[in-house]
Protein backbone atom coordinates (compact mmCIF):
# COMPACT_ATOMS: atom_id res chain seq x y z
CA UNK A 1 0.00 0.00 0.00
CA UNK A 2 2.60 2.31 1.04
CA UNK A 3 4.39 1.69 -2.28
CA UNK A 4 1.83 2.18 -4.27
CA UNK A 5 0.56 5.57 -2.50
CA UNK A 6 4.46 6.85 -3.01
CA UNK A 7 4.47 6.02 -6.74
CA UNK A 8 1.06 8.09 -6.95
CA UNK A 9 2.39 11.03 -5.04
CA UNK A 10 5.91 10.82 -7.75
CA UNK A 11 3.66 10.39 -10.71
CA UNK A 12 1.05 13.03 -9.77
CA UNK A 13 3.92 15.55 -8.69
CA UNK A 14 5.81 14.91 -11.98
CA UNK A 15 2.61 15.56 -13.80
CA UNK A 16 1.90 18.49 -11.54
CA UNK A 17 5.46 19.87 -12.48
CA UNK A 18 4.15 19.18 -16.46
CA UNK A 19 1.84 21.90 -16.05
CA UNK A 20 -1.31 19.03 -15.64
CA UNK A 21 -3.57 20.63 -13.59
CA UNK A 22 -4.10 24.84 -12.86
CA UNK A 23 -6.91 23.96 -10.55
CA UNK A 24 -9.18 27.18 -9.62
CA UNK A 25 -12.57 27.13 -7.74
CA UNK A 26 -14.75 24.05 -7.80
CA UNK A 27 -12.12 22.52 -10.35
CA UNK A 28 -11.57 18.85 -8.97
CA UNK A 29 -8.13 17.05 -10.58
CA UNK A 30 -8.16 13.25 -9.37
CA UNK A 31 -6.84 11.14 -11.70
CA UNK A 32 -6.38 8.28 -8.91
CA UNK A 33 -9.91 8.23 -8.09
CA UNK A 34 -10.20 4.68 -8.29
CA UNK A 35 -7.72 4.15 -5.42
CA UNK A 36 -8.24 6.97 -3.51
CA UNK A 37 -11.74 5.74 -3.10
CA UNK A 38 -10.69 2.52 -1.87
CA UNK A 39 -8.48 4.38 0.83
CA UNK A 40 -11.45 6.05 1.58
CA UNK A 41 -13.56 3.40 2.67
CA UNK A 42 -10.74 1.94 4.61
CA UNK A 43 -10.52 5.11 6.58
CA UNK A 44 -14.23 5.36 7.15
CA UNK A 45 -14.56 2.26 7.90
CA UNK A 46 -11.11 2.67 10.78
CA UNK A 47 -12.76 6.07 11.79
CA UNK A 48 -16.54 4.05 12.20
CA UNK A 49 -15.24 1.10 14.40
CA UNK A 50 -12.05 2.75 16.27
CA UNK A 51 -11.82 6.71 15.70
CA UNK A 52 -14.91 8.00 16.37
CA UNK A 53 -15.63 5.22 19.61
CA UNK A 54 -12.25 6.01 21.02
CA UNK A 55 -12.37 10.05 20.54
CA UNK A 56 -16.29 9.45 22.69
CA UNK A 57 -14.45 7.39 24.97
CA UNK A 58 -11.65 9.85 25.29
CA UNK A 59 -13.83 12.89 25.58
CA UNK A 60 -15.80 10.88 28.11
CA UNK A 61 -13.05 10.51 30.92
CA UNK A 62 -11.11 12.85 29.97
CA UNK A 63 -12.22 16.64 31.32
CA UNK A 64 -12.42 19.61 28.61
CA UNK A 65 -9.90 21.36 30.59
CA UNK A 66 -7.08 18.84 30.48
CA UNK A 67 -8.12 18.02 26.42
CA UNK A 68 -7.70 21.89 26.14
CA UNK A 69 -4.58 22.21 27.33
CA UNK A 70 -3.09 19.26 25.20
CA UNK A 71 -4.28 20.95 22.86
CA UNK A 72 -2.91 23.97 23.31
CA UNK A 73 0.51 22.55 24.31
CA UNK A 74 0.57 20.19 20.93
CA UNK A 75 -0.04 23.34 18.83
CA UNK A 76 2.79 25.70 20.84
CA UNK A 77 4.89 22.39 19.85
CA UNK A 78 3.87 22.83 15.71
CA UNK A 79 4.83 27.24 16.15
CA UNK A 80 8.43 26.57 15.25
CA UNK A 81 7.68 25.15 12.10
CA UNK A 82 4.87 27.13 11.15
CA UNK A 83 7.29 30.02 11.72
CA UNK A 84 10.00 29.08 9.36
CA UNK A 85 7.13 28.06 6.70
CA UNK A 86 5.87 31.96 7.09
CA UNK A 87 9.58 33.17 6.59
CA UNK A 88 9.99 30.92 3.70
CA UNK A 89 6.69 32.14 2.31
CA UNK A 90 8.16 35.68 2.52
CA UNK A 91 5.10 36.67 4.86
CA UNK A 92 6.41 38.78 7.93
CA UNK A 93 3.40 39.62 9.51
CA UNK A 94 2.97 36.50 9.99
CA UNK A 95 5.75 34.63 11.05
CA UNK A 96 6.34 38.16 13.51
CA UNK A 97 3.45 36.87 14.95
CA UNK A 98 3.87 33.23 15.33
CA UNK A 99 6.98 34.32 17.15
CA UNK A 100 5.39 36.02 19.51
CA UNK A 101 2.92 33.25 19.85
CA UNK A 102 5.31 31.15 20.80
CA UNK A 103 7.72 33.08 23.04
CA UNK A 104 4.12 34.69 25.05
CA UNK A 105 2.89 30.82 25.15
CA UNK A 106 6.00 29.00 26.07
CA UNK A 107 6.97 31.58 29.01
CA UNK A 108 4.00 33.16 30.57
CA UNK A 109 1.72 30.27 29.21
CA UNK A 110 3.76 27.32 30.97
CA UNK A 111 5.52 25.91 28.15
CA UNK A 112 2.44 26.11 25.86
CA UNK A 113 -0.13 24.66 28.28
CA UNK A 114 -2.36 27.94 28.34
CA UNK A 115 -2.81 30.42 25.28
CA UNK A 116 -2.41 34.22 27.03
CA UNK A 117 -1.45 35.05 23.44
CA UNK A 118 -5.27 34.16 22.15
CA UNK A 119 -6.35 36.25 24.80
CA UNK A 120 -3.87 39.33 23.73
CA UNK A 121 -5.57 38.89 20.39
CA UNK A 122 -2.66 37.02 19.02
CA UNK A 123 -3.81 33.78 17.18
CA UNK A 124 -2.45 31.10 15.86
CA UNK A 125 -1.80 31.07 11.85
CA UNK A 126 -1.21 27.88 11.12
CA UNK A 127 0.58 26.87 8.26
CA UNK A 128 2.72 24.42 6.53
CA UNK A 129 5.10 23.33 3.50
CA UNK A 130 2.35 22.23 1.26
CA UNK A 131 1.28 26.00 1.78
CA UNK A 132 4.76 27.19 1.22
CA UNK A 133 5.02 25.63 -2.21
CA UNK A 134 1.54 27.02 -3.43
CA UNK A 135 3.02 30.68 -2.61
CA UNK A 136 6.17 29.62 -4.96
CA UNK A 137 4.12 28.93 -7.28
CA UNK A 138 4.15 24.81 -7.38
CA UNK A 139 0.51 23.72 -8.26
CA UNK A 140 -1.73 21.37 -5.76
CA UNK A 141 -1.22 18.47 -8.66
CA UNK A 142 -3.86 15.50 -8.42
CA UNK A 143 -6.21 14.97 -5.23
CA UNK A 144 -5.06 12.15 -3.06
CA UNK A 145 -6.72 10.45 -0.39
CA UNK A 146 -3.95 9.24 2.18
CA UNK A 147 -4.89 6.51 4.86
CA UNK A 148 -5.24 7.13 8.10
CA UNK A 149 -4.07 10.62 7.58
CA UNK A 150 -6.82 11.47 5.27
CA UNK A 151 -7.28 14.19 2.42
CA UNK A 152 -4.39 15.81 0.64
CA UNK A 153 -3.22 16.75 -2.61
CA UNK A 154 0.35 15.71 -4.20
CA UNK A 155 1.58 19.34 -3.38
CA UNK A 156 -0.05 18.73 0.46
CA UNK A 157 1.43 15.31 0.78
CA UNK A 158 5.10 16.08 -0.27
CA UNK A 159 4.39 19.24 2.07
CA UNK A 160 4.10 16.96 4.83
CA UNK A 161 7.34 15.14 4.12
CA UNK A 162 8.97 17.89 4.05
CA UNK A 163 7.82 19.53 7.41
CA UNK A 164 8.90 16.37 9.00
CA UNK A 165 12.82 16.96 7.81
CA UNK A 166 12.13 20.78 8.43
CA UNK A 167 10.75 20.83 11.58
CA UNK A 168 13.17 23.20 13.65
CA UNK A 169 11.99 20.69 16.87
CA UNK A 170 14.05 17.88 15.34
CA UNK A 171 17.27 19.51 16.71
CA UNK A 172 16.27 20.03 20.30
CA UNK A 173 14.23 17.03 21.42
CA UNK A 174 15.83 13.62 21.84
CA UNK A 175 14.84 10.37 20.19
CA UNK A 176 12.10 9.68 23.51
CA UNK A 177 11.10 13.21 23.62
CA UNK A 178 10.25 12.36 19.92
CA UNK A 179 8.23 9.63 20.72
CA UNK A 180 6.75 11.06 23.29
CA UNK A 181 5.76 14.30 21.58
CA UNK A 182 4.34 11.63 18.45
CA UNK A 183 2.27 9.95 21.11
CA UNK A 184 0.86 13.79 22.85
CA UNK A 185 0.02 14.23 19.27
CA UNK A 186 -2.18 11.50 18.22
CA UNK A 187 -4.10 12.00 21.67
CA UNK A 188 -4.75 15.57 20.62
CA UNK A 189 -6.08 13.39 17.33
CA UNK A 190 -8.52 11.80 19.20
CA UNK A 191 -9.58 15.38 20.87
CA UNK A 192 -9.98 16.90 17.51
CA UNK A 193 -11.83 13.97 16.19
CA UNK A 194 -14.47 14.87 19.15
CA UNK A 195 -14.46 18.67 18.73
CA UNK A 196 -14.92 18.26 14.80
CA UNK A 197 -18.21 15.62 15.42
CA UNK A 198 -21.18 17.61 14.06
CA UNK A 199 -18.84 18.57 11.22
CA UNK A 200 -17.40 14.75 10.47
CA UNK A 201 -20.89 13.31 10.93
CA UNK A 202 -22.33 15.51 8.33
CA UNK A 203 -19.76 15.26 6.00
CA UNK A 204 -19.07 11.05 6.19
CA UNK A 205 -22.17 9.94 7.19
CA UNK A 206 -24.89 12.23 6.10
CA UNK A 207 -23.20 12.82 2.52
CA UNK A 208 -24.90 11.17 -0.42
CA UNK A 209 -20.92 10.66 -1.86
CA UNK A 210 -18.84 10.80 1.54
CA UNK A 211 -15.91 10.86 -0.73
CA UNK A 212 -16.43 13.43 -2.99
CA UNK A 213 -18.12 15.81 -0.03
CA UNK A 214 -14.60 15.59 1.54
CA UNK A 215 -12.60 15.75 -1.38
CA UNK A 216 -14.46 19.39 -2.25
CA UNK A 217 -14.28 20.42 1.45
CA UNK A 218 -10.51 19.91 1.77
CA UNK A 219 -9.70 21.60 -1.86
CA UNK A 220 -12.21 24.58 -1.45
CA UNK A 221 -10.64 25.09 2.40
CA UNK A 222 -6.86 24.37 1.25
CA UNK A 223 -7.72 27.44 -1.71
CA UNK A 224 -8.75 29.34 0.63
CA UNK A 225 -6.33 29.19 3.11
CA UNK A 226 -3.66 30.13 0.10
CA UNK A 227 -5.48 32.96 -0.83
CA UNK A 228 -5.88 34.27 2.51
CA UNK A 229 -9.20 35.33 1.91
CA UNK A 230 -12.53 34.40 -0.26
CA UNK A 231 -11.93 36.29 -3.55
CA UNK A 232 -14.44 37.52 -6.15
CA UNK A 233 -13.49 34.90 -8.34
CA UNK A 234 -14.71 32.47 -5.62
CA UNK A 235 -18.58 33.80 -5.94
CA UNK A 236 -20.98 32.75 -8.43
CA UNK A 237 -23.05 34.78 -10.97
CA UNK A 238 -25.92 34.02 -9.83
CA UNK A 239 -28.07 35.52 -12.50
CA UNK A 240 -25.74 34.65 -14.81
CA UNK A 241 -28.70 31.61 -17.27
CA UNK A 242 -32.19 31.41 -16.15
CA UNK B 1 -41.23 38.25 20.10
CA UNK B 2 -38.17 37.59 18.51
CA UNK B 3 -39.84 36.73 15.71
CA UNK B 4 -41.77 39.75 15.50
CA UNK B 5 -38.82 41.62 15.73
CA UNK B 6 -37.18 39.87 12.77
CA UNK B 7 -40.83 40.44 10.72
CA UNK B 8 -40.30 44.19 11.55
CA UNK B 9 -36.80 44.36 10.50
CA UNK B 10 -37.68 42.51 7.37
CA UNK B 11 -40.34 44.59 6.75
CA UNK B 12 -38.33 47.54 7.42
CA UNK B 13 -35.97 46.69 4.71
CA UNK B 14 -38.13 45.61 2.80
CA UNK B 15 -39.93 48.74 2.72
CA UNK B 16 -36.43 50.29 2.15
CA UNK B 17 -36.13 48.50 -1.02
CA UNK B 18 -39.32 49.26 -2.48
CA UNK B 19 -39.25 53.50 -2.06
CA UNK B 20 -35.78 52.84 -4.29
CA UNK B 21 -35.59 53.61 -7.38
CA UNK B 22 -35.83 49.67 -9.26
CA UNK B 23 -32.76 49.55 -11.43
CA UNK B 24 -30.90 46.12 -11.35
CA UNK B 25 -27.72 46.62 -8.96
CA UNK B 26 -29.16 49.39 -6.79
CA UNK B 27 -27.64 47.96 -3.50
CA UNK B 28 -24.39 49.84 -2.29
CA UNK B 29 -22.07 48.58 0.09
CA UNK B 30 -23.26 49.86 3.60
CA UNK B 31 -26.81 49.00 2.47
CA UNK B 32 -25.57 45.35 1.85
CA UNK B 33 -23.67 45.57 5.75
CA UNK B 34 -26.46 46.09 6.95
CA UNK B 35 -28.38 43.66 5.32
CA UNK B 36 -26.05 40.93 6.56
CA UNK B 37 -25.57 42.44 10.37
CA UNK B 38 -29.58 41.88 10.53
CA UNK B 39 -29.26 38.35 9.07
CA UNK B 40 -26.59 37.98 12.03
CA UNK B 41 -28.59 39.27 14.55
CA UNK B 42 -30.98 37.39 13.49
CA UNK B 43 -29.56 34.16 13.36
CA UNK B 44 -27.54 34.61 16.65
CA UNK B 45 -30.91 35.25 18.94
CA UNK B 46 -32.21 32.75 17.50
CA UNK B 47 -29.40 30.07 18.54
CA UNK B 48 -28.52 31.82 21.87
CA UNK B 49 -32.14 31.73 22.90
CA UNK B 50 -33.09 29.60 25.53
CA UNK B 51 -36.04 27.73 23.82
CA UNK B 52 -36.17 24.18 23.03
CA UNK B 53 -34.11 22.03 20.57
CA UNK B 54 -37.10 21.96 18.45
CA UNK B 55 -38.34 25.36 18.52
CA UNK B 56 -34.45 27.02 17.56
CA UNK B 57 -34.87 24.97 14.26
CA UNK B 58 -38.03 26.03 13.45
CA UNK B 59 -36.65 29.51 14.07
CA UNK B 60 -33.55 29.19 12.19
CA UNK B 61 -35.96 27.78 9.94
CA UNK B 62 -38.07 31.00 9.16
CA UNK B 63 -34.74 32.83 9.21
CA UNK B 64 -32.81 31.37 6.75
CA UNK B 65 -35.64 31.09 4.21
CA UNK B 66 -36.64 34.58 5.00
CA UNK B 67 -32.97 35.69 3.98
CA UNK B 68 -31.75 33.38 1.60
CA UNK B 69 -32.59 33.27 -1.72
CA UNK B 70 -33.58 29.79 -1.97
CA UNK B 71 -34.93 29.24 -5.62
CA UNK B 72 -31.91 31.03 -7.09
CA UNK B 73 -29.86 28.90 -4.74
CA UNK B 74 -31.65 25.63 -6.03
CA UNK B 75 -31.50 26.79 -9.55
CA UNK B 76 -27.99 26.97 -9.29
CA UNK B 77 -27.32 23.99 -7.46
CA UNK B 78 -29.51 21.75 -10.01
CA UNK B 79 -27.59 23.36 -12.80
CA UNK B 80 -28.92 22.51 -16.25
CA UNK B 81 -31.71 19.78 -15.65
CA UNK B 82 -33.47 23.39 -13.78
CA UNK B 83 -34.72 24.53 -16.99
CA UNK B 84 -36.71 21.48 -18.20
CA UNK B 85 -38.78 21.44 -14.82
CA UNK B 86 -41.91 22.88 -14.91
CA UNK B 87 -42.83 25.79 -12.28
CA UNK B 88 -44.72 23.45 -9.76
CA UNK B 89 -41.95 21.08 -9.66
CA UNK B 90 -38.93 24.27 -8.90
CA UNK B 91 -41.74 25.58 -6.27
CA UNK B 92 -41.68 21.80 -4.83
CA UNK B 93 -37.90 20.94 -4.77
CA UNK B 94 -37.16 24.58 -3.74
CA UNK B 95 -39.32 24.42 -1.13
CA UNK B 96 -38.03 21.08 0.22
CA UNK B 97 -34.43 21.87 -0.64
CA UNK B 98 -35.03 24.94 1.83
CA UNK B 99 -36.22 23.58 4.86
CA UNK B 100 -33.43 20.61 4.26
CA UNK B 101 -30.63 23.59 4.19
CA UNK B 102 -32.14 25.19 7.40
CA UNK B 103 -32.10 21.27 8.98
CA UNK B 104 -28.24 20.89 7.79
CA UNK B 105 -27.00 24.78 8.60
CA UNK B 106 -29.07 25.39 11.21
CA UNK B 107 -27.46 22.62 13.14
CA UNK B 108 -23.49 23.93 12.09
CA UNK B 109 -24.69 27.48 13.30
CA UNK B 110 -26.14 26.02 16.44
CA UNK B 111 -22.25 25.38 17.42
CA UNK B 112 -21.43 28.93 16.75
CA UNK B 113 -23.68 29.61 20.05
CA UNK B 114 -22.19 32.31 22.53
CA UNK B 115 -19.64 33.72 19.33
CA UNK B 116 -19.40 36.85 18.49
CA UNK B 117 -19.93 37.50 14.24
CA UNK B 118 -18.06 40.77 13.39
CA UNK B 119 -18.55 42.06 9.69
CA UNK B 120 -14.56 43.10 8.85
CA UNK B 121 -15.16 44.38 5.11
CA UNK B 122 -17.73 44.91 2.29
CA UNK B 123 -15.94 44.95 -1.43
CA UNK B 124 -18.51 45.15 -4.67
CA UNK B 125 -19.24 42.17 -6.70
CA UNK B 126 -20.78 43.48 -9.53
CA UNK B 127 -22.93 41.41 -11.03
CA UNK B 128 -22.40 38.78 -8.67
CA UNK B 129 -23.91 41.41 -5.81
CA UNK B 130 -21.66 41.96 -2.76
CA UNK B 131 -19.19 40.11 -0.72
CA UNK B 132 -19.38 40.58 2.94
CA UNK B 133 -16.62 39.34 4.98
CA UNK B 134 -16.74 38.20 8.37
CA UNK B 135 -15.21 36.53 11.22
CA UNK B 136 -16.64 34.59 13.93
CA UNK B 137 -15.05 34.52 17.45
CA UNK B 138 -16.12 31.61 19.68
CA UNK B 139 -15.27 31.93 23.71
CA UNK B 140 -11.68 30.22 23.74
CA UNK B 141 -11.51 29.14 19.94
CA UNK B 142 -9.50 30.05 17.13
CA UNK B 143 -11.32 32.60 14.60
CA UNK B 144 -12.81 31.72 11.38
CA UNK B 145 -14.08 33.32 8.28
CA UNK B 146 -17.75 33.10 7.09
CA UNK B 147 -18.12 35.27 3.93
CA UNK B 148 -21.31 35.78 2.51
CA UNK B 149 -22.90 36.37 -0.89
CA UNK B 150 -25.47 39.22 -1.30
CA UNK B 151 -27.34 40.48 -4.54
CA UNK B 152 -30.42 42.49 -5.07
CA UNK B 153 -30.21 41.16 -8.76
CA UNK B 154 -33.57 39.48 -8.36
CA UNK B 155 -35.60 42.52 -6.79
CA UNK B 156 -35.20 42.52 -3.76
CA UNK B 157 -31.88 42.20 -1.53
CA UNK B 158 -30.95 38.35 -0.88
CA UNK B 159 -28.42 35.91 0.56
CA UNK B 160 -26.74 34.07 -2.15
CA UNK B 161 -23.87 32.36 -0.73
CA UNK B 162 -22.52 31.76 2.65
CA UNK B 163 -18.73 30.67 2.76
CA UNK B 164 -17.00 29.19 5.76
CA UNK B 165 -13.41 28.97 5.52
CA UNK B 166 -13.46 29.25 1.98
CA UNK B 167 -16.32 26.04 1.83
CA UNK B 168 -19.15 27.60 -0.35
CA UNK B 169 -22.77 26.36 0.37
CA UNK B 170 -23.56 26.58 -3.13
CA UNK B 171 -20.23 24.11 -3.80
CA UNK B 172 -21.13 21.75 -1.33
CA UNK B 173 -24.74 21.71 -1.97
CA UNK B 174 -23.70 21.62 -5.60
CA UNK B 175 -21.88 18.12 -5.11
CA UNK B 176 -24.68 16.71 -2.75
CA UNK B 177 -27.47 16.88 -4.63
CA UNK B 178 -25.96 16.12 -7.52
CA UNK B 179 -25.19 13.07 -5.89
CA UNK B 180 -28.48 12.46 -4.66
CA UNK B 181 -29.61 13.03 -7.85
CA UNK B 182 -27.99 10.23 -9.40
CA UNK B 183 -28.64 8.17 -6.98
CA UNK B 184 -32.25 8.65 -8.16
CA UNK B 185 -31.41 8.41 -11.87
CA UNK B 186 -32.55 12.29 -11.97
CA UNK B 187 -35.69 11.44 -10.94
CA UNK B 188 -36.75 15.24 -9.60
CA UNK B 189 -39.82 14.30 -7.64
CA UNK B 190 -38.05 11.37 -6.50
CA UNK B 191 -35.61 13.73 -4.55
CA UNK B 192 -37.79 16.25 -3.85
CA UNK B 193 -39.77 13.75 -1.55
CA UNK B 194 -36.32 12.08 -0.19
CA UNK B 195 -34.98 15.91 1.08
CA UNK B 196 -38.95 16.89 2.32
CA UNK B 197 -38.23 13.38 4.96
CA UNK B 198 -35.30 14.32 6.29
Amino acid sequence: MAKLVSAGILAGFLMGCAGGSTAQDDTVYDPFEATNRQIHSFNKAVDEALLGPLSGAYAAVIPDEFRMLLNNGVTNLGQPNAFVNHVLQGDGDDAGNTLLRFVLNSTIGLAGLFDPAAELGVFDRPTDFGETMAVWGVPEGAYIELPILGASTVRGSVGMLVDLALDPLNYVVDEDQAKYILALRALNMLGQRHEYDDLIQILLYESADSYAAQRLSYLLNKRHAVAGETTLDDLEDPYAFE
Amino acid sequence: MPLNNLNRRTLMIGAAALAMPMPAFALNNSQARTYVQSIIDDVMETINSSASEARIMRRFRDVFTSYADIPTIARLVIGAPWRSLSGSQRTAFSNAFGDYLSWKYGRQFRSYRGSTIRITRVVNAGRKGFLVYSTVQQAGGQPFSLDWQVSDGSGRTKMIDMIIEGISLISSEREEIRARLASVRGDINALTAQLRGS
